[in-house]
């Protein structure tokens, strides 16, 4: 059967945002995580955006295609590597609202809210990530030597702001919040 | 050449097809952006334009879709280098086609895409510069010649309107407005297309449409819902096929086709092509729009209020207008509205939604309040938050002003009286933006004592609205409640006002519905039948109070009863969602009761405590001994984030209690210390931050909220302005964690004696010092026990 989002969201990471470090989850703790979850579930709206290129690594980085990317870490992450796939994912904008709105009207549940979409567009990513035959681990701008400034040249190449409305901001940071910008790598065989 | 304003009313206009996707078809080789190719590769511009003329079109969008200055910023280029080689080109392929074909009218869009930026508070981009930003492309294409402006593929219906506000107010060129919609219909910000239509109506533009989203055939339901909501021409501009993710469209021509021949049918008056189509596609349809001439569906104007995503239409069954964001007699939204917070506003827009109210009134008029800065603050706080839409309350037209050009939407502004002055100073704002309003019938010598007289001036004032320009769906009256303490006959004087100004005037009524019982006895039982009368005389938007259940009890009531709520289906979700309600259980203790979240609870036990202690004794032993108690195990993590947080909040009530108890001895008790709190220069995360400060208000410190993205010089101006000694920045991400840094020196230098306590997912202890910070807290317990440190444990 065809894996969704959902089975790569790992409820443990939402705990862990929420300083929940009991090995038990009571009966309470579960009504916050199943409440939270029904909010970000009708709020968000999947899309993304993706490129494959070729990739080749050099002395200093590599080349995606004709974009050099003269990072190591790129490099070493994708020296197996003959293909890359870049891309851009987000679980909308209706989701920084509903955070909000939960911040204001109940905090407690607002933080659960937040921690929960936090999870659910790195599940997201993963999904693609799986999705895309990847064989490499993700890895975003802001990491190793890799600046996050790279994000806005991403976001460019693959037109983000037109195609699944995420923004760079001047600070490089993607707006709206849950968005995400990604690497990954496949070796040969590997397929979407 | 007949002006296109004038040209367009007559004729099927047809817009040329797409410029990007076509350079990238014909010149795959050329590394640059579509729009800097008309530096680049000025002739192979000018040859798309004049295949696209040979193909029939009549008007060339020019080639600077992304031709600002945001984007031209990363670029060794400017708007005026691109725009004025845009236009160069668009004129040399129209002289080269007249020459070759004859005399027709040819006309040149400015084509205007979006800037770039999300507008905040969701992104970084004020709102000033992206009007600054649209309107240096419009000074640029209106001196180059520009016979219309194409506002196109727009995603976000605030920054939309300040584009056509920047076009309308510096040109005179026509305006064709369209934006781009997803699957769910709706744009990635969330506007459907009756909203786009409701807040583009009034905005004086000469089309609106639907351009790129997607094929004809998925936007065709779309338009369907567009020629039902207005009668402005339309224009659609559908992609040929949808693109892959390599910008790759694959185009079943025919089916195209007989999707743009359906629009024509339906009497589209302006079509065109987005990414994917080309000139043989243009020629196909100029054939087309030859042999089609359809008729647009009549559409039947009505009263609509809308936000960026939602429409309310008034006068097809009532709604209620929450009142509740209006400081009069709420002295703590009083002293939040002085020192410009905004989170009890906010709260209120979230709870009077929940409760049920269709439109929510914004009043923030009060002593030592500028409402020219303040009220567009509070609109942009609720619209960050609530999608319902707005009514702009003020007694200053400055303010409202302000308001309404600050607005995402189509608001009703609250208010305009038929006194010569009032008429002079408001109807203009509602022309200007386009927004309903609202009149109320008194002037100069006050409030008429019969409904003959209320009805007389609710006449001069739809008159003189009309005359403004303000269509008539867009004005509504408001007859007036006089309390009946002054008056027997006044509940019956108002109701048949109002029932003559509906049945006259052809308006929607609004009416503020409680004063009717002010200073009697059992006044909610007063006030619902009042609400029951006077919507039997027809009002439409009964002004109350959401959270009193009476009061929207009789409403949903009344909508069952005349059918408005459909099968009742409202009537039953309120039914079950009462029943749902549980009574809170019994706490043994106000720690327990606090550590549960029980409210009720909380306040009977701390009511129980009042009755043996004094009010300071119940605060530094009970209340605050259980928030430390509450902190202890959250660190212990017996508790997590959301249980601190619902505690915190939970003794709020227990604090409010004594608040009120000792104000009515007519003592006040200080807070226990200010605080400033920032999101650091850069970063657009927040959460956090809020969540700290939430912590730390129902600790009793006086929290000065800054926001995100704060300079550094705004946070020494807040020390200096609230004489605050302690100051709160988060940042979460590595490179902000620079601007940290940057405001800890400039506080340091200046305000030698401020502490600064630094949190964020990438700081730790060590980080922390490095970039001089007096302590890191690694979550909002831990601030609080710094706070403590700080100011001392007791409230005094």
């Amino acid at each position: 059967m065809e894996r969704t989002p959902a089975d790569f969201f790992d409820e443990a990471d939402v705990l862990r945002f929420l300083r929940h470090k009991r090995r038990h989850v009571s009966e309470d703790d579960r009504r916050w995580l199943v409440r939270a979850r029904e909010i970000v579930d009708a709020a968000a709206v999947y899309r993304e955006v993706h490129l494959v290129r070729p990739w080749r690594s050099d002395a200093q980085g590599g080349h995606w295609g004709e974009l050099s990317l003269p990072y190591r870490s790129l490099a070493r992450l994708f020296a197996a590597c003959d293909e890359v796939i870049v891309c851009g994912c987000t679980i909308g904008q209706d989701v920084y609202r509903t955070i909000r709105e939960w911040m204001a009207a109940e905090p407690a549940l607002g933080v659960a809210v937040d921690a929960t979409a936090s999870v659910l567009v790195d599940a997201y990513a993963a999904y693609l990530q799986h999705r895309f035959g990847a064989t490499t681990m993700r890895f975003s701008p802001g990491y190793g030597d890799v600046p996050l400034a790279l994000n806005q040249r991403l976001a460019g190449v693959l037109e983000l702001p037109k195609r699944i409305g995420v923004h760079v901001t001047d600070g490089h940071l993607m707006v709206p919040e849950k968005s995400i910008i990604f690497l990954t790598g496949r070796e040969k065989g590997g397929a979407e | 050449m007949i002006p296109f304003a004038t040209w367009c009313k007559t004729h099927t206009v047809l817009f040329d097809g797409a410029m990007g996707t076509e350079v990238q078809q014909r010149r795959p080789d050329l590394q640059v952006a579509p729009d800097a190719c008309v530096l680049y590769a000025p002739e192979l511009i000018e040859a798309i334009h004049y295949d696209y003329l040979v193909s029939g079109a009549d008007v060339i969008t020019t080639d600077t879709f992304g031709a600002n200055g945001y984007k031209c910023a990363g670029a060794d280029t400017t708007p005026e280098a691109l725009i004025s080689a845009a236009f160069g080109c668009a004129r040399r392929a129209r002289e080269r086609y007249l020459r070759e074909y004859g005399e027709r009218p040819i006309y040149l869009a400015l084509d205007i895409g979006p800037i770039g930026a999300l507008l905040a508070p969701a992104g970084d981009m004020p709102a000033e510069r992206a009007f600054a930003l649209y309107r240096e492309q419009v000074e640029i294409g209106a001196a180059q010649g520009a016979d219309l402006l194409l506002i196109e593929t727009q995603t976000d219906l605030a920054e939309l309107k300040w584009a056509v506000l920047a076009a309308r107010e510096y040109s005179t060129l026509p305006i064709v407005a369209s934006m781009s919609f997803e699957h769910t219909g709706r744009t990635f910000t969330g506007t459907d297309v009756v909203t786009m239509a409701t807040t583009l109506e009034g905005l004086g533009v000469t089309a609106i449409g639907i351009n790129c989203s997607f094929g004809a055939a998925e936007t065709r339901p779309l338009v369907d819902t567009l020629l039902t909501a207005t009668r402005l021409p339309l224009i659609v501009q559908p992609n040929g096929g949808i693109p892959d993710a390599d910008g790759h469209s694959h185009l079943d021509v025919e089916a195209h086709l007989a999707e743009m021949r359906y629009f024509l049918e339906r009497g589209v008056e302006m079509v065109g092509g987005c990414c994917g189509t080309n000139p043989a596609l243009i020629a196909r349809l100029h054939r087309l729009r030859r042999e089609v001439h359809g008729t647009r569906p009549a559409v039947t104007p009505v009263t609509r209020v809308s936000s960026y995503a939602e429409t309310v239409v008034i006068g097809q069954g009532p709604v209620l207008i929450g009142e509740r964001i209006n400081p009069t007699g709420k002295k703590a939204l009083q002293e939040e509205l002085r020192r410009g917070a905004l989170d009890r506003v906010v709260r209120e827009a979230v709870v009077q939604r929940r409760e049920g109210a269709a439109l929510l009134d914004v009043n923030v008029g009060t002593s030592g309040v500028d409402e020219t800065v303040l009220l567009p603050q509070a609109v942009r706080a609720v619209q960050a938050v609530a999608g319902t839409p707005l009514v702009l309350d003020s007694a200053s037209p400055a303010a409202l002003a302000a308001a309404a050009r600050a607005y995402a939407g189509k608001p009703l502004l609250n208010s305009v009286n038929a006194g010569a002055e009032s008429l002079a100073q408001v109807l203009p704002i509602a022309a200007q933006y386009g927004a309903c309003v609202l009149g109320l019938t008194l002037d100069e010598d006050g409030i008429p004592e019969t409904a003959a007289g209320r009805v007389r001036l609710a006449e001069r004032i739809v008159a003189r609205a009309l005359a403004a320009g303000i269509p008539r769906e867009n004005i509504l009256i408001d007859c007036l409640t006089l309390t009946l303490g002054t008056g027997a006959d006044n509940a019956r004087i108002t109701a048949d006002a109002v029932a003559a100004v509906k049945r006259e005037l052809g308006v929607a009524t609004a009416l503020g519905v409680s004063n009717i019982s002010f200073g009697m006895p059992n006044r909610p039982i007063i006030n619902r039948t009042f609400l029951q009368m006077a919507l039997a005389h027809g009002l439409d938007a009964p002004i109350a109070n959401p959270g009193d259940r009476g009061m929207t009890d009789t409403l949903a009531a009344y909508r069952v009863l005349t059918g408005v709520d459909v099968g009742a289906r409202e009537w039953i979700a309120r039914a079950q969602a009462t029943v749902e309600t549980q009574a809170e259980p019994a706490a043994p203790t106000i720690l327990a009761a606090i550590v549960d979240g029980l409210e009720a609870e909380t306040l009977r036990l701390t009511k129980e405590l009042l009755t043996r202690k004094a009010p300071l004794d119940v605060v530094n032993d009970d209340l605050i001994g259980a928030l430390n108690e509450v902190g202890r195990r959250f660190e212990t993590q017996e508790l997590f984030l959301p249980q601190l947080i619902r505690a915190s909040q939970t003794a709020q009530v227990a604090f409010a209690e004594v608040k009120r108890r000792l104000a009515a001895a007519g003592e006040q008790a200080s807070a226990r210390g200010t605080i400033v709190l920032a999101t650091v220069r850069h970063d657009v995360h927040d959460i956090g931050k809020n969540i700290v400060k939430v912590v730390l208000e129902n600790y009793g410190y006086r929290i000065i909220d800054l926001g995100k993205d704060v300079a550094p010089q705004t946070v020494l101006d807040a020390c200096r302005k609230y004489d605050a000694r302690l100051v709160g920045l988060s940042a979460l991400m590595t490179t902000t964690v620079v601007s940290m840094q940057e405001t800890i020196a400039l506080l340091k230098r200046e305000l030698p004696d401020v502490r600064v306590v630094v949190g964020g997912a990438v700081l730790n202890e060590q980080y922390a010092a490095d970039i001089g910070a007096d302590c890191y807290a690694a979550h909002p317990a831990a601030v609080a026990d710094i706070a403590a440190a700080f100011f001392g444990p007791a409230v005094k």
